[in-house]
């Protein structure tokens, strides 16, 4: 008897559709954040050694090529932060208040204005750490 | 007056060929038919060999998903004039193996529908009998409703790259439906349903791609369902962890 046909996908199912690759770019911001992370503790352990180990890996994190990683990773950070923000109504059990149903875009507001908040607080904090 | 037409490239294919192909068929354009209308003519009509599902007509019986122009969707219920002038691609539905033509099997479903238990269970020493009234509140039918509107067209799963990616992946429909169940305050069987929902394959494979609640034709949003059932999950693991000596049984 012959088998019915398989049709799976392939390797390349993310470069089929527009919400794939959405997805596949949101999963691969993981990748840039790991990298960010790491660079940002060997920064962490070179301020523990000496001031020339210190500017010479700080140089290095100058370098145009590592630039342009700071930059697409911050990049890849806000496109899995918005994503991750516009997909919370959905992710939530329905949030009700005096017995109505808070509207999709009050919780995507919300989180925005709380990132804004928390950005704004370290920021600051950095500014003033800086300036004394 | 010459008649307007319109073109369908059906897939093809037969179980003794090596390869599948697609065929072409003009069909009469008419702006009161749907696909599965155009469908049918070239089975009464042009081809009776062609082979596809289709009951009821009304987006009630679910049989009739295909995919048109590469996206899931009920035959019944999408209209030519808005794929005119076409041509209109009719396909199997993703992620399925392909019996024949535009016929899938559907049996590793319906064995995944299975394992989540999507029906109302209650415990062995449960005092109602069958025939006793389960009161429920307008509050209490809210929380589960819209989960329970699934027809089991299986377009969900046909959009979902996971689906079409790891075979052992439980899926949209059975895991909405699981949730389902375990909303419902008539039921008492969430405990038997943790297992597999909470296992790799159950509602930790889903990476929110979001495409089944897209195509679902009843609004179901299972990947709210399962994006709901990780936050009870990720919670209920925690209360098991700090507090292991109350009893959840």
């Amino acid at each position: 008897m012959n088998r019915p046909l398989d049709r799976r996908l392939g390797w390349t199912w993310w470069a089929r559709k527009g919400s794939y690759m959405r997805v596949f770019l949101r999963e691969l911001s993981a990748v840039f954040l790991f990298v960010e992370v790491v660079l940002i503790a060997i920064l962490f352990h070179k301020a523990g050694q000496d001031a020339t180990t210190y500017v010479e890996y700080t140089n290095f994190l100058w370098h145009p090529l590592m630039v342009a990683l700071h930059f697409l990773a911050l990049a890849f950070a806000l496109w899995h932060t918005v994503t991750f923000f516009l997909l919370a109504p959905s992710a939530l059990p329905p949030i009700r208040v005096v017995g109505r149903r808070v509207p999709s875009f009050i919780i995507v507001s919300q989180q925005f204005m709380g990132m804004v908040f928390v950005s704004l607080v370290i920021g600051s904090w950095i500014a003033w750490v800086g300036a004394t | 007056m010459k008649e307007t037409t319109i073109q369908l490239d059906i897939y093809r294919y037969r179980p003794d060929w090596d390869a599948p192909g697609y065929q072409t068929y003009e069909v009469p354009y008419r702006d009161d038919w749907v696909v599965l209308d155009a469908l049918n003519y070239v089975k009464d009509q042009i081809d009776g060999s062609l082979s596809y599902r289709w009951s009821c007509r009304m987006g009630v019986c679910g049989s009739c998903g295909m995919q048109v122009n590469g996206e899931p969707t009920l035959t019944c219920a999408t209209f030519l004039t808005d794929l005119y002038p076409g041509p209109v691609k009719v396909e199997p539905l993703n992620n399925f193996p392909v019996e024949r033509d535009l016929v899938v099997d559907l049996t590793s479903f319906l064995e995944k529908l299975d394992h989540v238990s999507p029906y109302i269970v209650r415990k062995e020493d449960d005092e109602n009998d069958l025939t006793s009234e389960y009161s429920q509140t307008p509050a209490e039918l809210e929380r589960y409703k819209q989960f329970s509107m699934c027809i089991n067209c299986m377009l969900c799963y046909a959009a979902c790259p996971v689906v079409g990616r790891v075979d052992e992946f439980l899926g949209p429909a059975a895991l909405a439906l699981a949730q389902r169940y375990n909303l419902d305050s008539r039921d008492q069987g969430k405990n038997q349903r943790q297992d597999v929902m909470f296992q790799n394959e159950g509602i930790w494979e889903c990476t929110f791609v979001g495409e089944c609640s897209t195509v679902c034709p009843k609004h179901v949003d299972p990947a709210g369902a399962i994006q709901q059932a990780k936050l009870e999950g990720a919670v209920d693991y925690y209360k098991r962890l700090l507090t292991p000596w109350v009893d959840r049984s």
